[in-house]
C-alpha cells in the first residue's frame, strides 16, 4: 500500500484547522473579548490553506494514493492497479471551489455567531437591522433562546404563521441571558468546527476513488450538518435536525446496501475496477449488479435531495440558522452531485438503466421543486423546494446521456450548472441573511428595494440568475449549457421529453422567483432604512460581482469543464 | 477600427451608458440629458448607410461588422454588424426611442423618471443589439435582455393591475425564449457553429428532419413574441396595463424581434424547415388578421383596440414572410417598420386622450373633434394610416402581402390572400368604428369629452407626433427608402430557400 502524505496535504491542513478551532475554543473560553472573531479568523486561514495546498502540491500532475496492486477478480477477470485517492487539477479545482464558497458561508455566520452574548443589546442591535415583522419574528425566537420566554410567547403566533406549530417556550428562564451554552456566540467553536468537518468530508469525497471511501466521504460531510442544523433556534430547528438525520442515516444505509450487494457480485470497489468489470458484459447483464447500482444511486440521490428523496429538505432548511441553509443548499448538493457523477461515471456502461432512471428522476425533481416552490409562503421553504427543482436541471443534463463518452459532455454541462448555481445561490442567501438574519415569511422582504437598495439589488441579480434572466447571465449560460448538454448527448424521444420538462420547469422557475423580486419592490409601510449586516452583504457582493463577471466572459468556465468528466474519471486521452 | 465599426460600438455603447449615467445624474437633467443621447443615437443610426460595405456575395453580407473572438466553447463569437434587414429596423428604434424620451421629458410627468428613462435606454441596448447580432447566441442574449427592462417599466409604471399583467408577459416571452435557446443549441449542435453568415452558407448541409424540428422550435419561440395568434394572449393585457412609452416600445419594437427573428433566424437558417411550415404559418397568420379585426370591432377599450389591432398587423407581416417570396417578404419587411411607426403614433395619441380624459372607455368618449381638434387630426391620421390607405406607410405591408400570398397560384394561397383582404376590411371598418365614437360622436350625457374642458396638442406632443407623422407620410410615398435597403437581403433569402 502507497500512501503519498503528499497529496493529503489539503485534508491534513483543513483536519488541522479544525483541530485549531477546537483548541482555541477551549483557550479562549466563553467570555473571551473578540472569540467569534479568532476562531471564524482561524476557520478562514484553515480554508484558505487547504486550497493554497491543493494547489501547490499537485502542480497541475496526477497524484494517486492508497493504491493496491492488480490481481485478478472474480470471474477471471484481471484488473490493474487501483488507488483509493487521486488529486489531479480537476480535484484540486472543486477542492478550490469548496473553500472558497466555504469561506462565503464563514462570511455569512459572523453576524449569527456573534449577536446574542448581550441579549439587551443584541435586541437594540436586532431592532434597527431587521426588516419589517421578519424583526419581530426572528427577535422573539432570538428572545426564547435567550432564556426569556415570558415576553416572546405570544408573540409565536406570528412565527407560527408558516404553518408549523411552535410549542411554548421549553427552556428554563436564565437570569439574564448570559447563561452559558445557550447563545449562538458561545456555540460558536462547535458551528465552526463542524462546519469545516463538513467542507473537510466534501474535500476528501473530489479525490475518493473507490465506493467505501466515497460514502465514508459523503458521510464525514453530512454527519456534522445534523449538528449544525440543530443549532437552529427553537423546536423548528429541533423538528429540521430529525428529520435529516433520520432520512440522512436511512439513505446511507441504501446506499451502503447497494455498495456491499455490488461488492458480493463482482469483488470490485475501486471505481477503476468497477469500470473494468462492467466492460464484461456477462457480468454487467447480472440483475443483481443493476439493483445494487440503483440502490447506491437512490443512497446517493437523497443527499441531492432529488425527487422522491426530497421530502427532508424543506424541513430542514426552514429550520437551520439561515447560514447552515446556505450551506446545504450549495456545497452539501455539490457533495451529493460530486459522488453521482463519480458513481455514475464508473458504471457509465449501464448508463441504458442508469440513464432513464436519472432522467426521470430528474424530470420529477425539476417539475415537483419549481411547482411545490410555487405555493410556500416562507422563504426559505421557497429557496428549498426551488434549490431542489434547480438541482433537477443539472441531474438532466446526466440523465440525457447514454454513453459513457457521452457521460463526459453531460458532466460538463452539468457541472457548469452546478459551479453557477452554488455561486449565484450563494449571493442569494448573502442578500438574505444581510437583512434578515432569521428565517421569515416572503413579506418579510418588503420594501427591500427602498429600505437597503445594495442588499435588494444583490438579491434581484441573484433571482433572475437562477432564473437564468439578464442582468443574471450566469445562470443564464447555466440553463444555456445544460439545454446544449440534454441536445448534445440525448436522442430520440426521452430527449425531447427532458427539454419539454425543462422549458416548463424554467418557466414555472422564473414564476416563483418574481414573487420574491415583487416583494422587494412593493413599498412597505415601515419605511426604515435597514443597516445590513457587512461581512454577509459584502461576501454576497463579491459572489455577485464574479456572477457578472462570469456572465459576460464565460468562456473560461466552459473552458475549464469541458474535461471535468474524463478528467474526475481519469479517462482523458 | 473602420468608421462603420466605431458606428456600431456608439450605437451598442451608447445606449448602455446612457442607462447607467441617468441614474447618477441629477433628475433635473436626466429629461434633457436623455433627449441629446437619443437624437445622436438616431444620427447615429442613420449615418450607418454612409460607406457601407456592398461587396460581398454570401447569403448575409453586413454593411459594417464587428467579429470578435468570445466563447470559443461554444463557437460562439461576438459578432454585429448591420445589413439592408436590420437598418430600417434599427433606425425605428432609435426613433421611437428619441419620441420616447420627448414624451416623458416634456409631455409626461411619472415618477422616478430617472428609472423609467434608464430602463428605456437598457431596453434599447437590447432590441438594438438583437438587431445587430449575427451569431445565434449572441441573439439569444439580447433577446433576453430585452425581457427584464420591459417587465420593469410594466411593473413599476402601468395602470392598477401592472402586477399580473407584467408577470403574464414575462412568463409567456421566457417559454418562448426557452424553445428559441433549444432551437439555437439544437442548430449549434447540428451545424458546428453559430455565426450566422457561416449557418447560412451551411444551411443546405443541415438534414431536412432537423431542419424542420429546428424552425417548429424557432417558429414557436419566434410567435410567442410576434405574437401570432393563439399565442398572443399576453399582449392585450400587457399593452393596456402599460405606460404610455412601455406600449410604444412594445408594439413599436419588441413585436419587431420577433418577425425579425424569424426571417433572419428561422428562414435564413433552417430554409428547409421553413418551406415545410409556411402554409401553417400563413393560416395562422390570416386567422390572426381575421381574430384581431373582430375583437376590435367589438372592443370597448381605446388602448386594448390599439393592442389587438397589433395582432392582425402583425397577422399581415407573418403572412409575407410565409409566402417565401420577394414581394411577400419585401411586403413583411415594410410592414414591420411602418406597423412600428404607425402603433407609435397610436399609442402616443391613446396616451394623450387618456392623460386628457383619465379613461380609455370607449362609451364615455366623444366629441374629440370639438374639444381638441389637432389631436383628433393626429389619430385620425394614425387610424387612417394604421388601416393601409395608399399613399400612407401602411398600405404596402398590408397590399403586398396579399399580393404575395396570391403569387402562390393554389387554392390555399388564393384562400389565405382571399381571409386576408376581407381582414383588412374589416380593419378599415373597426378603425372607423373607433374614429367615429372617439372623434365625431356628439359628447353624449356622461361621456367626458366635453368641448373647452381640455386642451389641445401640446408643443410637447407636437415634438414626438411631428417625426412619426413625416415618416409614415415618407414611406408611404417613398417605400425604396426601406425597400432599396431590404431588396439585397430578401433576394438571398428567397434564393436561398429555394436551393
Amino acid at each position: 500500500m502507497i500512501v503519498d502524505h503528499a497529496s493529503l496535504a489539503p485534508i491534513y491542513a483543513l483536519a488541522g484547522a479544525l483541530v485549531l478551532v477546537l483548541l482555541a475554543d477551549l483557550a479562549l473560553g466563553p467570555h473571551a473579548r473578540r472569540r467569534v472573531e479568532t476562531l471564524i479568523g482561524i476557520g478562514a486561514v484553515g480554508l484558505v490553506t487547504t486550497g493554497a495546498l491543493a494547489i501547490a502540491v499537485t502542480g497541475g500532475t496526477s497524484r494517486r494514493g492508497f493504491c493496491v496492486d492488480p490481481e485478478t477478480l472474480p470471474g477471471e477477470i484481471a484488473v490493474g492497479q487501483a488507488c483509493s485517492l487521486e488529486t489531479n487539477r480537476y480535484v484540486v479545482a472543486v477542492i478550490v471551489g469548496a473553500c472558497v464558497a466555504a469561506l462565503l458561508v464563514l462570511a455569512y455566520s459572523v453576524r449569527h455567531l456573534s449577536t446574542v452574548d448581550d441579549p439587551l443589546g443584541a435586541d437594540r442591535q436586532q431592532t434597527a437591522q431587521t426588516v419589517a415583522t421578519g424583526a419581530r419574528s426572528s427577535n422573539a425566537e432570538e428572545l426564547v433562546v435567550a432564556g426569556r420566554a415570558s415576553a416572546a410567547g405570544g408573540r409565536f403566533g406570528d412565527v407560527a404563521l408558516g404553518g408549523v406549530q411552535e410549542p411554548s417556550s421549553p427552556r428554563p428562564l436564565a437570569t439574564n441571558g448570559a447563561m452559558p451554552g445557550a447563545t449562538s456566540a458561545s456555540f460558536a467553536g462547535e458551528y465552526i468546527l463542524l462546519l469545516l468537518c463538513s467542507v473537510l468530508g466534501l474535500v476528501t469525497l473530489a479525490s475518493a476513488r473507490d465506493i467505501i471511501t466515497l460514502i465514508v466521504a459523503i458521510e464525514t460531510l453530512t454527519l456534522p450538518t445534523y449538528a449544525l442544523v440543530s443549532l437552529g433556534r427553537g423546536a423548528r430547528a429541533a423538528q429540521g435536525a430529525t428529520t435529516y438525520f433520520v432520512v440522512s442515516v436511512a439513505s446511507t444505509a441504501i446506499a451502503l446496501l447497494g455498495a456491499a450487494l455490488f461488492y458480493v457480485t463482482t469483488g470490485a470497489l475501486h471505481l477503476e475496477w468497477v469500470a473494468r468489470v462492467l466492460s464484461v458484459d456477462s457480468i454487467a447483464d447480472k440483475p443483481l449488479v443493476t439493483i445494487s447500482l440503483v440502490l447506491l444511486l437512490s443512497g446517493l440521490l437523497f443527499k441531492l435531495a432529488a425527487v422522491p428523496f426530497h421530502a427532508w429538505a424543506p424541513a430542514t432548511y426552514d429550520g437551520a440558522p439561515v447560514p447552515v441553509t446556505a450551506y446545504l443548499a450549495t456545497l452539501s448538493k455539490v457533495g451529493g452531485w460530486l459522488a453521482l457523477v463519480l458513481v455514475v461515471g464508473a458504471a457509465a456502461r449501464q448508463l441504458d438503466v442508469l440513464g432513464p432512471v436519472l432522467a426521470v428522476v430528474a424530470i420529477a425533481t425539476m417539475l415537483v421543486g419549481n411547482l411545490v416552490a410555487l405555493r410556500q409562503h416562507r422563504l426559505m421553504r421557497l429557496l428549498a423546494w426551488s434549490s431542489i427543482g434547480q438541482l433537477g436541471f443539472a441531474l438532466a443534463a446526466l440523465g440525457a446521456a447514454r454513453s459513457s463518452g457521452g457521460f463526459n459532455d453531460a458532466v460538463a454541462a452539468s457541472a457548469t450548472y452546478v459551479a453557477l448555481y452554488v455561486l449565484i445561490s450563494l449571493a442569494v442567501f448573502g442578500a438574505i441573511i444581510a437583512v434578515m438574519p432569521a428565517a421569515g415569511g416572503i413579506d418579510d422582504l418588503r420594501g427591500l428595494a427602498r429600505r437597503s437598495p445594495v442588499a435588494a439589488g444583490v438579491l434581484v441579480i441573484g433571482l433572475a440568475g437562477l432564473a437564468g434572466l439578464p442582468p443574471g447571465f450566469a445562470g443564464l449560460w447555466a440553463k444555456l449549457a445544460v439545454l446544449r448538454g440534454v441536445v448534445r448527448v440525448g436522442d430520440g424521444w426521452p430527449m425531447w421529453v427532458l427539454v419539454g420538462a425543462i422549458a416548463v420547469s424554467v418557466v414555472v422557475g422564473l414564476a416563483v422567483y418574481l414573487r420574491v423580486v415583487a416583494a422587494v419592490f412593493t413599498p412597505s409601510e415601515v419605511g426604515d432604512r435597514v443597516v445590513p449586516d457587512r461581512a454577509a452583504l459584502s461576501a454576497a457582493l463579491l459572489a455577485t460581482v464574479v456572477g457578472l463577471v462570469v456572465g459576460v466572459y464565460p468562456q473560461p468556465l466552459f473552458e475549464s469543464v469541458t474535461r471535468l468528466g474524463c478528467g474526475l474519471f481519469s479517462t482523458c486521452s | 477600427m473602420t468608421a462603420g465599426q466605431t458606428l456600431l460600438v456608439f450605437l451598442l455603447g451608447g445606449p448602455a451608458t446612457c442607462a447607467l449615467l441617468i441614474l447618477v445624474v441629477p433628475a433635473r437633467v436626466a429629461g434633457r440629458l436623455s433627449i441629446a443621447a437619443a437624437s445622436a443615437m438616431f444620427v447615429v443610426s442613420i449615418a450607418l448607410t454612409a460607406d457601407r460595405n456592398t461587396a460581398g456575395s454570401g447569403t448575409i453580407d453586413p454593411w459594417h461588422e464587428i467579429n470578435l473572438p468570445w466563447i470559443a466553447s461554444l463557437e460562439s463569437r461576438l459578432h454585429l454588424g448591420v445589413d439592408g434587414l436590420s437598418w430600417p429596423l434599427i433606425v425605428l428604434t432609435s426613433l421611437l426611442v428619441l419620441c420616447c424620451t420627448i414624451w416623458l421629458a416634456s409631455v409626461e410627468r411619472v415618477h422616478n423618471v430617472r428609472a423609467l428613462l434608464a430602463l428605456i435606454f437598457a431596453l434599447q441596448f437590447g432590441m438594438v443589439g438583437v438587431f445587430l447580432a449575427l451569431d445565434t447566441i449572441v441573439f439569444f442574449v439580447f433577446f433576453e435582455l430585452t425581457l427584464v427592462p420591459m417587465y420593469g417599466v410594466i411593473a413599476g409604471w402601468g395602470g392598477a393591475k401592472r402586477a399580473a399583467a407584467a408577470r403574464k408577459f414575462v412568463l409567456y416571452t421566457l417559454a418562448g425564449s426557452v424553445l428559441l435557446l433549444t432551437g439555437v443549441m439544437w442548430l449549434l449542435v447540428e451545424a458546428g457553429t453559430s455565426d450566422m453568415p457561416l449557418l447560412a452558407e451551411r444551411a443546405g448541409d443541415v438534414a431536412r428532419s432537423a431542419q424542420l424540428g429546428i424552425f417548429a422550435f424557432l417558429a414557436v419561440a419566434f410567435a410567442v413574441k410576434s405574437p401570432l395568434w393563439p399565442l398572443h394572449s399576453w399582449l392585450p393585457d400587457a399593452h393596456t396595463e402599460a405606460p404610455t412609452v412601455g406600449s410604444v416600445l412594445l408594439a413599436g419594437v419588441l413585436l419587431k424581434l420577433g418577425t425579425y427573428g424569424l426571417v433572419r433566424v428561422g428562414v435564413t437558417l433552417a430554409p428547409q424547415g421553413a418551406k415545410h411550415f409556411a402554409p401553417v404559418l400563413a393560416a395562422l397568420g390570416v386567422v390572426a388578421i381575421v381574430v384581431a379585426a373582430f375583437v376590435c370591432l367589438a372592443s370597448d377599450e381605446l388602448k386594448r383596440l390599439i393592442a389587438y389591432s397589433s395582432v392582425g398587423h402583425m397577422g399581415f407581416v407573418l403572412l409575407g414572410i410565409a409566402t417565401l417570396n420577394e414581394a411577400g417578404m419585401q411586403a413583411a419587411q415594410v410592414g414591420n417598420v411602418s406597423h412600428g411607426l404607425i402603433t407609435g403614433l397610436l399609442f402616443f395619441c391613446v396616451g394623450a386622450v387618456k392623460s386628457r380624459l383619465g379613461s380609455g372607455q370607449l362609451a364615455s368618449l366623444g366629441g374629440l373633434r370639438m374639444s381638441a381638434p389637432r389631436l383628433a387630426a393626429v389619430l385620425g391620421f394614425a387610424a387612417i394610416a394604421s388601416f393601409g390607405l395608399p399613399g400612407l406607410a401602411g398600405f404596402w405591408g398590408e397590399a403586398f402581402a396579399i399580393y404575395g400570398a396570391a403569387q402562390h397560384g393554389t387554392v390555399w394561397w388564393w384562400a389565405a390572400a382571399i381571409v386576408a383582404a376581407i381582414g383588412a376590411a374589416l380593419v378599415v371598418a373597426y378603425f372607423l368604428r373607433m374614429l367615429r365614437l372617439v372623434v365625431t360622436r356628439q359628447p353624449t350625457a356622461g361621456a367626458v369629452g366635453m368641448a373647452d374642458v381640455i386642451t389641445d396638442l401640446r408643443w410637447g406632443e407636437v415634438l414626438v407626433v411631428a417625426p412619426l407623422m413625416t415618416a409614415i407620410l415618407l414611406i408611404g410615398l417613398w417605400p425604396g427608402v426601406v425597400l432599396d435597403a431590404t431588396a439585397g437581403p430578401v433576394k438571398q433569402i428567397v434564393e436561398g430557400v429555394a436551393r
